[in-house]
């Protein structure tokens, strides 16, 4: 594989407004339930940092899917750019996939009764487009990024955050900016 | 096929979005950001990114329906005809008892901003004298303040405060109510320029701030009169001052007398050292921008509070100054021909009360005015003649006000309660009758912002879901149904077409501001009102004196100090020692909520480790929260860096059948009557007790 498109993530500007997840919705229309993007909320407990920091994470377009190891109908494929693109035709709904992925990102859609899970916007990105909740976030907290060397070595870029699975397991194709604290003054 | 329109978000927000809208084969599929909008720069936030689903959602009411029995649940379908025979039977009959028309009344707010839904004051205007509600439950405090200090009230573009050097955001939160803001503040932080978040407990904002100072509830204005001190006390006033201020000796002077800043620190909170170091800090700093939030002025004192910032902002020299100043908000560009209230065309842009939700025209009606944050117990008090029919329109009492139990007392005594909406609201379980609506996907619409500079053209995308009408064709068809039944019984038109009545809302103070010829300009997009990015830049202000007032003749005629100095909030009783503050939520807007995944199952109240420890609580417990207005029960979520005498509740999205309101009187906030003819809701003096429950 010559390419590995993924996210990169800045807790420092991201003010956890949900307009990923919203923008998503908007693009696909989802059923309300399944959210193939969802905000998270730092843990105060991992930081001796103050809340109201937040993450954001969709399917990790992983080096080593997991999913797609376990899928008995190959639903999942890996594309040349890296993007882990699940096929909702072939999908049976077995939910193996579910119980593979670390980080519980393809979503079982009880209605349909299949998974269903975040394609990085192939279409878009096929046209030179950003994926829908790249181009809707405001403080332009996530982007698109080629996963690479130069990316891991630039100064603050993350593997993980604490609470996350190790990244050993998938090599997911998701970085991330932590937080930094501010100075606070409080009666205490 | 696909096809895009133009739309604006109408919802009651700071960013007022251009929308570009797609739909294929007339549907709806998608919206997103318009980027000719260069506030909004084609980005949306996740309330109108939800909005297909809202449109088609399977709650929303698609036809007129009939309650048989308020509160009974029991919703019939009818026709248009039948409702409008209901309503303009109602109004003739009504009209013909009491001779005359003040038994109907109308309360209107901000569900839909969009001037067009302005029809709905048209149609009642058209009826003769009526009883109207007024004011704001939201800014008036705060609206009132800056027309003392400055003349009128107006802020900078907020893209002014890209060139600030420091930047004061006191008591707002754009990281959930203004998120088009946070890059702007994000990309100011990342040269180096100092943020710093003032508010009572720590916010999504305050978290990304360089600084967060917690300051104790109601106490804004005594920590500004503190900053004043320390400027004057260092000698770093303005030395400009006398050229363009009017009464800075004497407020200097109270300053010296009376503001101590031990005291200071011990009301507020905040230590004295970091009064000082910050004080000096905005005074020397140019330019240095305070943006003001709402819920400072939310209080008894809430007027007081923030003329106490503006003082400070005008000490230090920073009004004016581009990248500088108060900013609280403006309704400059709010300059509509007012033709559908029926609005004298001679009347200048303030007579005609833009601000006020009943502009007056005196010449032909004089209606009776009931504050809209006391309503319900104004209404109940109408007795030559009483109140009889009440119509709500983008509004949920009984969701949104004080002192629920009025509005209970007063459904008992109307005859006839109509409700225009899209969906069920805890307001429409009291109604007669539910007139559904369009959304702004379906009508046309024109709106302005209360921040930034923009106006713009919303335009129908698609046709009305279900039977829905918009305001102004139900104003229509109610104004052509009384008239046939009585001809000449109502002066609203009985008919015409949107756009044109969108068109004839440009008039010529609009066309001048915008910058544009003809009124059909408006409708190729957005367009920025043409006003200096800063507002007061010559120093020049619209006070009687025209100077910036730090004393005010205005102020002192009603009944209000003329400076701006302390007075304190409400305090806690004993039987009542907690304060709930009830913060906007990113999901929600009062009690419109959009993002369904988010619905919680409880309501949540965050508390301070030291107030749990004080009632005994841990994280997850339920507990009974009380006063004299009511009960609700929840869940505690302990909190570091909240208040410690005060419990949060935010305005989220709960599955319960009690509105967070349940605990609110209606104490008013000092100021409010000069412009907007009635006090604002001072609902952050909100005391509570509570009790874990097993």
């Amino acid at each position: 594989m010559t390419k590995q498109l993924g996210f990169l993530h800045n807790s420092e500007k991201c003010v956890g407004c949900q307009g990923c997840e919203m923008a998503c919705k908007n693009e696909y229309q989802t059923d309300a339930a399944p959210r193939w993007r969802q905000v998270f909320q730092l843990r105060e407990e991992d930081y001796s940092l103050p809340t109201r920091m937040f993450f954001s994470m969709a399917c990790n377009h992983c080096a080593n899917p997991e999913c797609l190891r376990v899928c008995p109908v190959k639903a999942y494929t890996k594309r040349e750019d890296g993007i882990v693109v699940h096929d909702h035709d072939r999908c049976i709904g077995c939910r193996l996939c579910l119980m593979a992925c670390p980080y519980d990102r393809p979503q079982f859609n009880p209605a349909q009764k299949k998974v269903e899970k975040c394609n990085l916007c192939y279409q878009r990105i096929d046209k030179g487009e950003k994926p829908a909740c790249v181009a809707a976030c405001i403080p332009e907290a996530l982007q698109l990024v080629e996963i690479n060397e130069a990316l891991d070595q630039r100064m603050g870029v993350l593997k993980t955050l604490p609470g996350l699975p190790s990244p050993d397991i998938t090599q997911p194709a998701i970085r991330f900016i932590g937080p930094k604290q501010g100075k606070q003054i409080r009666r205490d | 096929m696909y096809q895009t329109h133009r739309n604006i978000c109408p919802r009651n927000c700071y960013d007022t979005c251009s929308i570009l809208s797609t739909t294929r084969n007339g549907i709806l599929i998608s919206v997103e950001g318009d980027p000719l909008h260069e506030y909004t720069k084609g980005k949306l936030c996740a309330k109108a990114l939800e909005d297909v689903k809202k449109v088609y959602s399977q709650k929303r009411i698609r036809y007129p329906m009939k309650q048989r029995g308020r509160f009974s649940g029991y919703w019939e379908r009818i026709s248009w005809d039948e409702a409008l025979n209901l309503i303009a039977g109602t109004i003739l009959r009504l009209r013909e008892e009491y001779g005359n028309a003040l038994p109907l009344a109308l309360n209107k707010y901000s569900g839909n901003f969009g001037v067009l839904h302005n029809a709905m004051e048209g149609l009642f205007s058209g009826l003769g004298s009526t009883t109207r509600a007024i004011g704001s439950p939201c800014w008036s405090a705060g609206v009132d303040a800056q027309t003392y200090d400055f003349g009128t009230f107006f802020c900078s573009d907020p893209g002014d405060m890209g060139k600030s050097q420091l930047i004061w955001l006191w008591g707002v939160n754009p990281a959930w109510t203004a998120v088009h803001q946070m890059p702007l503040l994000l990309n100011a932080m990342d040269r180096g320029v100092k943020v710093v978040c003032f508010d009572t407990y720590f916010s999504a904002t305050a978290a990304r701030s360089s600084h967060f100072i917690q300051v104790r509830p109601g106490t804004d204005g005594l920590l500004a009169l503190g900053f004043s001190k320390v400027i004057v006390e260092e000698n770093l006033l303005d030395p400009d001052l006398a050229s363009y201020s009017l009464g800075h000796e004497e407020f200097i002077q109270y300053l010296r007398r009376d503001i101590d800043l031990n005291h200071c620190a011990e009301i507020t909170g905040v230590p004295v050292k970091t009064i000082r170091e910050l004080a000096v800090d905005y005074a020397k700093t140019h330019p240095a921008c305070i943006w003001a939030g709402f819920g400072l002025q939310r209080y008894t004192n809430g007027g007081q509070n923030l003329r106490a910032i503006d003082a400070l902002g005008a000490l230090a020299g920073h009004i004016g100054e581009p990248g500088g100043g108060v900013q609280y908000g403006q309704f400059k560009t709010w300059q509509f021909a007012g033709q559908l209230q029926g609005l004298h065309p001679k009347q200048t842009p303030e007579s005609k009360g833009l601000l006020k939700s009943v502009p007056q025209d005196k010449e032909n009606r004089e209606d009776r005015l009931l504050s809209i944050n006391n309503f319900a117990e104004q209404a109940l008090q109408c007795s030559d003649p009483p109140v009889k029919m009440l119509w709500i329109s983008g509004r949920n009492p009984l969701s949104q006000d004080g002192n629920l139990h009025l509005w209970k007392a007063l459904i008992q005594k109307l005859d006839y309660i109509v409700i225009s909406d899209l969906f069920h609201s805890m307001s429409s379980q009291a109604a007669d009758l539910f007139l559904p609506v369009t959304t702004h996907y379906e009508h046309w619409d024109l709106h302005a912002s209360y921040w930034h500079y923009w106006v713009g053209v919303n335009e129908p995308t698609i046709a009305p879901v279900g039977e829905s009408r918009s305001d102004l064709q139900i104003a229509w068809a109610v104004s052509h149904k009384l008239n046939q039944l009585a001809p000449g019984s109502c002066a609203f038109p009985t008919g015409g077409e949107e756009k044109e009545t969108l068109l004839k809302e440009v008039g010529p103070d609009m066309l001048e501001i915008l910058g544009l010829e003809t009124p059909e300009e408006i409708l190729n997009g957005p367009v920025r009102a043409r006003f200096p990015a800063t507002a007061w830049e010559n120093r020049r202000f619209k006070t009687p004196s025209g100077r910036f007032e730090f004393g005010s003749a205005r102020a002192e005629a009603s009944g209000l100090p003329a400076f701006p100095v302390y007075r304190p909030p409400l305090s806690p009783s004993e039987e009542f020692p907690l304060r709930l503050l009830t913060p906007h939520h990113a999901t929600t807007i009062n009690s419109q909520v959009y993002s369904s995944e988010t619905e919680k199952e409880d309501f949540i109240f965050h508390l301070s480790p030291e107030v749990a420890e004080r009632y005994a609580l841990q994280t997850g417990e339920r507990v009974l929260v009380w006063n004299k207005f009511g009960k609700l029960e929840g869940i505690v979520q302990i909190e570091n860096r909240l208040p410690r005498e005060a419990v949060i509740l935010y305005q989220e999205p709960v599955k319960s059948n009690l509105p967070l309101n349940s605990l609110m009187g209606t104490p008013n906030t000092d100021m409010g009557n000069l412009s907007l003819g009635a006090p604002g809701f001072a609902l952050n003096e909100t005391f509570i007790n509570l009790r874990k429950l097993n």
